[in-house]
C-alpha cells in the first residue's frame, strides 16, 4: 500500500486473502478448460474422420468428459471466483470468514475430483469403474454411483458458496442502511437465488432416484421423470454459465470501451427477469418426448420465447454503454464510432466477439425453442452448434477476456503479452464460426449429435452446402484452431505468472450513466422475486410432474438397468459383457462396411 | 473508487480512462442519444426477422414427412 | 425509471419479435397441421414388450385404407423390423419403444423425429409420397455401440409392396428376415 499516492490499490492490495481465493478457483477453472480442449480436439478429429486413434467406444468417454469438465467444471468455477470478486469488489468489503469460503472451495474441489475421477477411468478395463452417460446423465444408463456422489458434493459446495455471498451481503446492509444494493452484489444474490431453485430439481433426482438406484437400493426409475428433473436444472443452468458474462457486459465491458453503464435500472430489470424465466421453461428440451402432453409444452415454449426479452434488452443496453465509450474517445457517424474503440485490447475484443457470436446464437436458440420446427433438428449437430455459440463462446470466451482484463488486478502482475491475448481472441471467433456453421449446416442435412461415426452404412445424407464431407473438414479445421487459441490463452495465463511485479493495474470501474437512484426500490425486493419465482415454477411444472407420475408411477413401469460401469461381483456384468460383445460385433461390422465402401 | 457503484450520485467522480487510451471528455454525456446502437439493432432485428421467415417457412415447412398426428 | 426512448423502441420490436415466433409456430399447429409427440399412447412395462400386442412383433399392419401403423421397438443397437417398409402414397403412424435405455428415431434429413422413452410409446403420422428409400438413425446417444444404430425406412410403389408382402410372409413372425426375435443380439447388418 505503500504506491498509494501513485497508483490506486489493486483488488489484491485491498483484499489479498480474498484474491488467493479468486485465484485458486480460476486455475481450477483453467484446468477443466485445458482438459476440456484436450478432448474436444480429440472428439473433433474423431467425429470427422480425420483421425482416429482411439476406439469408437472411448469416444464416449471423451464426450462425457468434454462436456462436464467444461459445461461444469470450467464454467462454475470460474463463476464462484468472478462472483467473489463482485461481491467483494462492489460492496468494498472482505468477506465474513473465508474459512468458510475455503471449505466450499474445498468441496466443490473434491466433488469435481470424484467425478472426473468416475468419468477418466473409463479409459481403462483395470478399474470397474465408469461413466459413460453423457453430460446429461439420462436413465436408464448408470454411471458408477462415485459419478452421481461428486456432482452432488460439487452442487452443495456452490449452495454454501451462494450463502457465503448473502452472509457478506447482510453484513454489509447492517453497515450500511437504507442503502441500494451494489449493481454487482445484486447480479450476484439474483443468480444465486435462481441457482438454488433450478439445483433443488438436480439434488431431488440424484438424491433420491439415481444414487440410491445405483447402488442397488431401488430397482428401477421413471427414465422421464428422472429426465424431467434434469432439465428443470439443465434449462436454468445455462443462464447460470451466462449471468457471469452478462455481468461482465455490464459492468465491465463499458468500462474498457471508455464509457459506462447505460443503464443501472434496466441491468437490474433484466437479471430479475432471469430468475423468474430461466426455470419454468425446461420442458422446452422435451418437446420430441413421449409422455408429455402438448399443452405444457406449448406453455413452455411461451415462457421460452418470452426469455428473449431480457436478452434482447442486454443487447440493446451493452451496445449503447459501449457506442457512449466509443463517442467519449471522439468517434463520430451512424457506424463510424465502431472505430474509435480499443480494438487493439484483447479484453474488448474478446467480449465483443463473443457478443457478435452470442446474436448468431440467438437465431438458432429460437428455432430449438420454436416448439414444432424442433421436429428439423432435435438432437442433430445443429443443436451443438447452437450451444458452442453461446456457452461456448458467448460465455467462454467473455471469461477469457475478462481473465486478461481482471487477472493483472488479481496478481499485480502485467498479462504477459497482451498481442498473444488479441490474437488468441480473434483465433477463437474463427474457429468458431468455422466450427459452428457447419454443425448448423450438417444439423439441417440429418446428421445426429453425440455419436462417434456420424457416417452410415445403409444410406447418405442428402446434398446440401456443400456436403456431408466438406462440412466435416469445416469442423475439423475449426476445432483445430480453438484448440491451437486454448493453448495460448493457458500459456498466457501461466507465464503471467513469472511477470515482474508492477503497480497501477487497478481498474476501478465507473458508475451507470442512469445510476440505481433511478431504479424502482421494488426491484431491491428479493424475497418479492423468490415468492414469484416459485409460483412461476409451480405453475409450469406441477401439472406436468404429476402427469408423468400418474402415467408411469414415481418409479416407472419397470425399466431396466444398464450400468456403463462393470462391477464383476454382479451378475450385471455377465449381461454387460455380452452387450459389449454384441457392440465390439457390430462395431466390427460396421467398421468393415465402412471401409468396403 | 472501487466499489463505486455504491455511489447513490455520479457528480464529481472521475472518470477513469480507458486503459490508457485518450477521451475527449467533452463529447456528450447525460443528453447522450444512442443513435449507432438503434442502426445496428434495426440490422439485427431485420436479419431475425428474414432468417426466421426463411427458416421456419422455407427450411422447415417444406420438408418431408412432416408429423400430423 | 427512465428509459430512452430508442430504448422503448427496440423494447416494442423485441415484443413483436416474439409474438412472431409464436405465431409462425401456432400458424404452423394450425395451417398445415403439425402435431407434437405427447402422451396419447399408454405406458408399457419394457422389459415386458412380447406380451404387448403392439410390440411382440415388431410390423407393418395395415389399418385402413392407404393407412399403416409401424409398430417399431428400438433396442441397442438396432431397429425392429428393418427396414420399415410401406406402399407410396399413404399415412404412417410410428409407435416407436424401447424394450432397455433411452434412444432416438430420426428419418434421416425430414421432420419424422421423436425421443423413444422406455416405458413411453412414441407415436408420430406422417403421409409419405413417391417411393423412396430413407436413413433412420437414433440421435440419442444409447451406450458404447450408438453409432452403430441405424435403419431404413423404404416408401415402395404399390407393386414391389405386394411382392415384398408375398416374400417376407413364409418367415415365421417378423417381417424382417435378418433380425431375429431377441432385440439385443439383433445384427444390424
Amino acid at each position: 500500500m505503500s504506491a498509494e499516492l501513485e497508483a490506486e490499490p489493486t483488488f489484491v492490495d485491498k483484499f489479498p486473502e480474498e484474491a488467493r481465493i479468486i485465484r485458486a478457483a480460476m486455475w481450477g477453472s483453467f484446468l477443466a478448460l485445458t482438459l476440456g480442449a484436450i478432448f474436444g480436439i480429440i472428439q473433433t478429429l474423431h467425429r470427422t474422420g480425420i483421425a482416429r486413434p482411439f476406439s469408437s467406444v472411448d469416444y464416449y468417454t471423451f464426450l462425457t468428459a468434454h462436456g462436464v469438465f467444461l459445461v461444469i467444471s470450467f464454467t462454475i468455477f470460474f463463476l464462484v471466483g468472478l462472483f467473489t470478486w463482485a461481491v467483494v469488489r462492489s460492496l468494498d468489503r472482505p468477506l465474513l470468514n473465508t474459512k468458510i469460503t475455503w471449505t466450499w472451495y474445498g468441496m466443490m474441489a473434491a466433488g469435481m475430483t470424484m467425478t472426473g475421477v468416475s468419468i477418466l477411468a473409463g479409459f481403462t478395463a483395470r478399474i470397474d469403474m465408469s461413466a459413460d452417460v453423457l453430460f446429461t446423465f439420462y436413465a436408464p444408463l448408470q454411471a458408477h454411483p462415485l459419478f452421481y456422489t461428486g456432482l452432488v458434493v460439487f452442487v452443495v459446495g456452490t449452495w454454501v458458496a451462494g450463502a457465503d455471498w448473502f452472509r457478506t451481503w447482510l453484513a454489509w446492509r447492517e453497515e450500511n442502511p437504507g442503502e441500494r444494493i451494489p449493481l454487482q452484489t445484486f447480479m450476484v444474490l439474483t443468480t444465486m437465488i435462481m441457482w438454488y431453485i433450478a439445483t433443488l430439481a438436480i439434488a431431488t433426482s440424484i438424491l433420491v432416484f439415481l444414487l440410491p438406484w445405483s447402488l442397488g437400493l431401488i430397482e428401477s426409475v421413471n427414465p422421464t421423470l428422472t429426465r424431467t428433473l434434469f432439465w428443470f436444472f439443465g434449462h436454468p443452468v445455462v443462464y447460470f454459465w451466462l449471468m457471469p458474462a452478462y455481468m461482465l457486459w455490464y459492468t465491465v465491458l463499458p468500462k474498457i470501451a471508455g464509457g459506462r453503464l447505460f443503464s443501472d435500472p434496466l441491468a437490474r430489470v433484466v437479471f430479475v427477469l432471469f430468475l423468474l424465466l430461466s426455470t419454468p421453461v425446461g420442458i422446452h428440451h422435451q418437446y420430441l418426448d413421449p409422455g408429455i402432453a402438448e399443452g405444457f409444452k406449448f406453455i413452455s415454449m411461451t415462457n421460452t420465447m418470452f426469455l428473449l426479452l431480457p436478452s434482447l434488452i442486454t443487447a440493446f443496453t451493452v451496445v449503447a454503454s459501449v457506442e457512449y465509450g466509443a463517442r467519449r474517445r471522439g468517434g463520430t457517424g451512424i457506424f463510424g464510432w465502431l472505430r474509435a474503440l480499443p480494438w487493439r485490447n484483447p479484453a474488448f475484443t474478446g467480449m465483443m466477439l463473443a457478443g457478435l457470436m452470442f446474436a448468431a446464437g440467438g437465431f438458432s436458440g429460437m428455432i430449438n425453442a420454436g416448439l414444432n420446427i424442433n421436429y428439423m433438428i432435435h438432437n442433430t449437430i445443429w443443436v451443438p452448434g447452437h450451444f458452442h455459440l453461446t456457452v461456448g463462446t458467448a460465455v467462454a470466451l467473455t471469461f477469457m477476456a475478462a481473465t486478461y482484463w481482471l487477472w493483472p488486478q488479481l496478481t499485480n502482475r502485467p498479462l504477459y503479452s497482451p498481442q498473444i491475448g488479441l490474437a488468441q481472441v480473434v483465433l477463437w471467433f474463427v474457429g468458431m464460426a468455422l466450427m459452428t456453421n457447419a454443425m448448423h449446416s450438417q444439423g439441417l442435412l440429418g446428421v445426429p449429435r453425440r455419436t462417434a461415426e456420424p457416417e452410415y452404412a445403409g444410406f447418405d445424407y442428402p446434398m446440401a452446402f456443400g456436403g456431408f464431407e466438406e462440412l466435416n473438414l469445416q469442423i475439423a479445421i475449426g476445432g483445430t484452431i480453438l484448440f491451437v487459441s486454448t493453448v495460448l490463452f493457458i500459456a498466457n495465463i501461466v507465464i503471467t505468472s513469472w511477470s515482474p511485479k508492477a503497480s497501477g493495474l487497478a481498474r476501478p470501474l465507473p458508475p451507470a450513466l442512469s445510476g440505481p437512484e433511478d431504479a424502482p426500490k421494488v426491484l431491491d425486493n428479493l424475497r418479492l422475486w423468490v415468492g414469484i419465482a416459485l409460483v412461476l415454477v409451480v405453475l409450469a411444472y406441477a401439472l406436468p410432474l404429476a402427469g408423468i407420475i400418474s402415467n408411469s408411477g414415481v418409479f416407472g413401469t419397470g425399466a431396466g438397468t444398464y450400468p456403463v460401469w462393470i462391477d464383476a461381483t454382479t451378475a450385471l456384468a455377465e449381461r454387460v459383457l455380452a452387450a459389449i460383445t454384441t457392440a465390439a460385433t457390430l462395431l466390427v461390422d460396421a467398421i468393415t462396411g465402412v471401409s468396403s465402401l | 473508487m472501487a466499489g463505486s457503484d455504491t455511489a447513490s450520485t455520479v457528480t464529481g467522480e472521475v472518470n477513469p480512462p480507458g486503459d490508457g487510451e485518450p477521451i475527449h471528455e467533452d463529447a456528450e454525456t447525460e443528453e447522450f442519444d444512442p443513435i449507432g446502437t438503434l442502426a445496428l439493432i434495426m440490422t439485427y432485428f431485420a436479419i431475425l426477422v428474414i432468417a426466421w421467415v426463411y427458416v421456419y417457412f422455407i427450411e422447415f415447412l417444406s420438408r418431408d414427412l412432416t408429423v400430423i398426428g | 425509471m427512465h428509459v430512452h426512448a430508442y430504448e422503448k423502441l427496440w423494447l416494442a420490436l423485441a415484443i413483436v419479435l416474439i409474438l412472431l415466433l409464436i405465431g409462425s409456430v401456432t400458424y404452423g399447429a394450425v395451417g398445415p397441421g403439425i402435431a407434437m409427440v405427447a402422451d396419447s399412447q399408454d405406458p408399457v412395462d419394457p422389459q415386458a414388450l412380447d406380451e404387448d400386442d403392439r410390440f411382440a412383433e415388431p410390423r407393418v399392419e395395415q389399418v385402413g385404407e392407404d393407412e399403416y401403423a409401424a409398430y417399431v421397438e428400438a433396442y441397442q443397437f438396432g431397429f425392429d423390423p428393418d427396414p420399415i417398409v410401406v406402399p407410396e402414397h399413404s399415412t404412417v403412424t410410428f409407435y416407436v419403444t424401447s424394450p432397455d435405455v433411452i434412444h432416438g428415431f430420426q428419418v434421416v434429413g425430414t421432420n419424422a423425429n421423436t425421443m423413444v422413452v422406455p416405458g413411453e410409446v412414441a407415436a408420430i403420422t406422417v403421409e409419405v409420397t413417391e417411393p423412396q428409400v430413407y436413413g433412420v438413425v437414433c440421435n440419442e446417444y444409447c451406450g458404447s455401440a450408438h453409432h452403430a444404430m441405424e435403419g431404413t425406412f423404404e416408401v415402395v410403389s404399390d407393386e414391389e409392396y405386394e411382392e415384398w408382402l408375398e416374400e417376407n410372409q413364409d418367415g415365421d413372425d417378423t417381417e424382417d428376415g435378418a433380425a431375429d426375435e431377441n432385440g439385443e443380439e439383433g445384427e444390424d447388418a
